[in-house]
């Protein structure tokens, strides 16, 4: 009696439902942008397409399965990266967000281009949380890991992120990282900052580092007389390139 | 003695004239797309108006990176600017489609750059590594978003050179204008005609297109809409051709790493893994199995035996059929969860459990009775 009066019909309801949804979805695209993102046999951009529209709906219940695309390991590395940008656009939920950063960062499989997406997004989440991390990456042996690391605690501040690039400064030896560093001080502007960054337009020897010092001093939105004084004489440095972001005071 | 004399003289005339010729740091890398087209030079502004074209790469805008030495580039590429091997500026897949490499570029008197000015645009390059891929054309330029030909001239233009100079918008002048006709699903298969200009003065060329307004593409000035074309950039007297001396092409075809398992049994029914049910069925795994215990649980157990009954499925075209039948309540149950959700459908059973309990006991007391 159960099958003749529910089952039956309930199935048969279910069959006409599903006959009339597939006739009515023949020869559209209906998926979803969830459907669509975590589909593989579409291209990546389609699918990069339908990620950045799943950050752009605003819609929390999109991060679970954004947090899994990111973690699968099997995943196309693109897909993983726009899943990175996504999240880190939305920001919610953050503990979630950065702990699946982290944990992607960390794996030795994951690729450099990731890592450094990974790091930046770190920075534009300003993940005081991950603090730890960027210590480590900006303490590693690859000099671009380093570079993002160094951009990323700029982007986060604060007198812990200062710290740790201060820190680091005295001790880098790739140009390239140093003049970010400097940069990513110039980024927080404090009267120590402007003390450091004034100790590098007069010492360090290498002209990229000291025009990023000098840029960023000029940036400054209320310039100590030191800093004044260290530009004024870098506007005699041996460099031309140093000279020339010092005159930007100037103007 | 001649004989060693004469040795001597060829050999350092060999090393001499063997002088290693690298490409300079900082110089820019153009190729075209598909079939060797690109806009502005070998095509119309025919740019694509369906995500079907798009998905087969129509749009052919052509590519621009930038050296930064060590053969290595960074360029923006979706989702973001990434840097990599110079081998990867065109992969094996792209050469394979017919794009070509069009050549290097410097500015004009790059030689007489100091060091440390091209060492700021390689470490401004590295700052912008990560950093998304504007994939509506809205802001090429960043300081945010970037599109490939956006990513150098910002770079450039952030060292005091601008390889643009004429300005931003162009109204047609040194180039070319079409009127273009779109047919397509966009246009719901009627003509539509836009307008379209390539200009190769300045930066930003204007173009009419079905899609341009809801999908909010491209740059809007004085109510019209502007692209930035990589071919644009190429034109400009600021920038000169240099020789290529380092490898630009036949990198990996793909990054990803393409093992994945997918919905076996469905995909066997429908004989393709693009069938639009398929798609509805993903959503609901992500949605709700990959979300509970019981729900991993269950995929645990189809991922072991759903391959094998997968292939067995493939053989007979009439399981392929009762699999498909089968199937449809399944489906159906999956559109009415992703739609309504889980919990009008649980209220509903509920409600049915009830009603025939309460028609159970209602029959048997009038049985009684």
């Amino acid at each position: 009696m159960i099958l003749r009066q529910i089952i039956i019909p309930l199935i048969s309801a279910l069959l006409i439902l599903s006959f009339f949804s597939a006739v009515a979805d023949t020869g559209r695209d209906t998926a979803t942008d969830l459907a669509k993102a975590q589909d593989r046999i579409r291209s990546v951009e389609d699918r990069l397409d339908a990620i950045r529209t799943m950050g752009q709906s605003g819609d929390e219940r999109n991060s679970g399965p954004l947090l899994r695309m990111l973690r699968d390991k099997r995943e196309e590395r693109r897909v993983r990266a726009g899943a990175v940008i996504t999240l880190a656009e939305s920001g919610k939920p953050r503990e979630k967000i950065i702990e699946a950063y982290e944990e992607v960062y960390r794996d030795r499989k994951t690729g450099e281009n990731l890592r450094y997406t990974i790091l930046l997004s770190l920075g534009t989440l300003k993940a005081t949380e991950s603090q730890a991390l960027l210590a480590e990456a900006l303490s590693g042996d690859d000099e671009r890991i380093r570079f993002k690391a160094a951009q990323a605690l700029g982007m986060i501040g604060g007198d812990d992120a200062v710290n740790l690039l201060v820190s680091r400064l005295e001790l880098e030896r790739d140009r390239m990282v140093r003049a970010q560093i400097v940069r990513a001080l110039g980024r927080n502007e404090t009267a120590s900052v402007e003390g450091v960054l004034v100790w590098v337009l007069k010492t360090d020897p290498d002209p990229l580092v000291r025009y990023n010092a000098a840029l960023s001093l000029v940036q400054f939105k209320s310039l100590g007389a030191e800093g004044r004084e260290a530009l004024r004489v870098a506007r005699e440095d041996p460099s031309p390139m140093v000279r020339k972001g010092a005159q930007e005071a100037g103007r | 003695m001649k004989k060693t004399v004469f040795i001597l003289i060829l050999v350092s005339f060999v090393f001499a004239s063997s002088e290693v010729l690298a490409l300079q740091r900082g110089a820019i890398l153009y190729h075209t797309s598909k079939d060797d087209t690109i806009y502005g030079r070998t095509a119309a502004l025919e740019l694509p108006c369906s995500a079907i074209q798009l998905a087969h790469r129509e749009m052919k805008s052509g590519h621009v990176g930038l050296y930064i030495g060590n053969e290595r580039i960074i360029h923006a590429v979706a989702p973001s600017v990434e840097e990599t091997a110079s081998v990867n500026f065109i992969p094996q897949s792209y050469l394979d489609e017919g794009c070509h490499y069009l050549g290097a570029k410097v500015p004009v008197g790059f030689d007489a750059w100091l060091e440390e000015q091209v060492d700021q645009l390689i470490l401004l390059a590295r700052e912008q590594v990560g950093k998304p891929y504007d994939i509506q054309f809205r802001h090429q330029k960043g300081p945010d978003t970037f599109t490939c030909v956006g990513l150098v001239e910002y770079l450039y233009e952030q060292v005091g050179y601008d390889i643009t100079p004429a300005g931003y918008y162009a109204g047609g002048a040194g180039g070319l204008t079409y009127t273009q006709t779109y047919n397509c699903e966009a246009t719901l298969g009627f003509d539509w005609a836009g307008l379209n200009t390539f200009a190769e003065l300045v930066e930003f060329s204007s173009f009419e297109h079905p899609l341009a307004d809801s999908l909010n593409v491209g740059m809007i000035h004085e109510d019209r809409r502007y692209m930035f074309f990589p071919y644009t950039q190429y034109m400009q007297s600021t920038i000169v051709d240099v020789a290529t001396d380092i490898p630009v092409s036949g990198g990996g075809a793909s990054d990803g790493d393409g093992d994945w398992n997918d919905c076996f049994i469905a995909t066997a029914a429908y004989g393709t893994p693009l069938h639009p049910h398929l798609g509805l069925l993903r959503e609901f795994r992500e949605r709700y199995l990959r979300t509970s215990s019981a729900g991993l649980l269950f995929l645990s157990i189809y991922e072991r035996y759903g391959p094998s009954l997968a292939a067995l499925i493939n053989q007979y075209d009439i399981l392929r059929g009762l699999t498909r039948i089968a199937l449809l309540p399944v489906l159906g149950l999956c559109i009415l969860i992703l739609h309504t959700g889980p919990l009008p459908l649980i209220a509903f059973s509920v409600a049915l459990c009830v009603l025939v309990v309460y028609r159970v006991r209602r029959r048997r007391s009038l049985q009684e009775a």
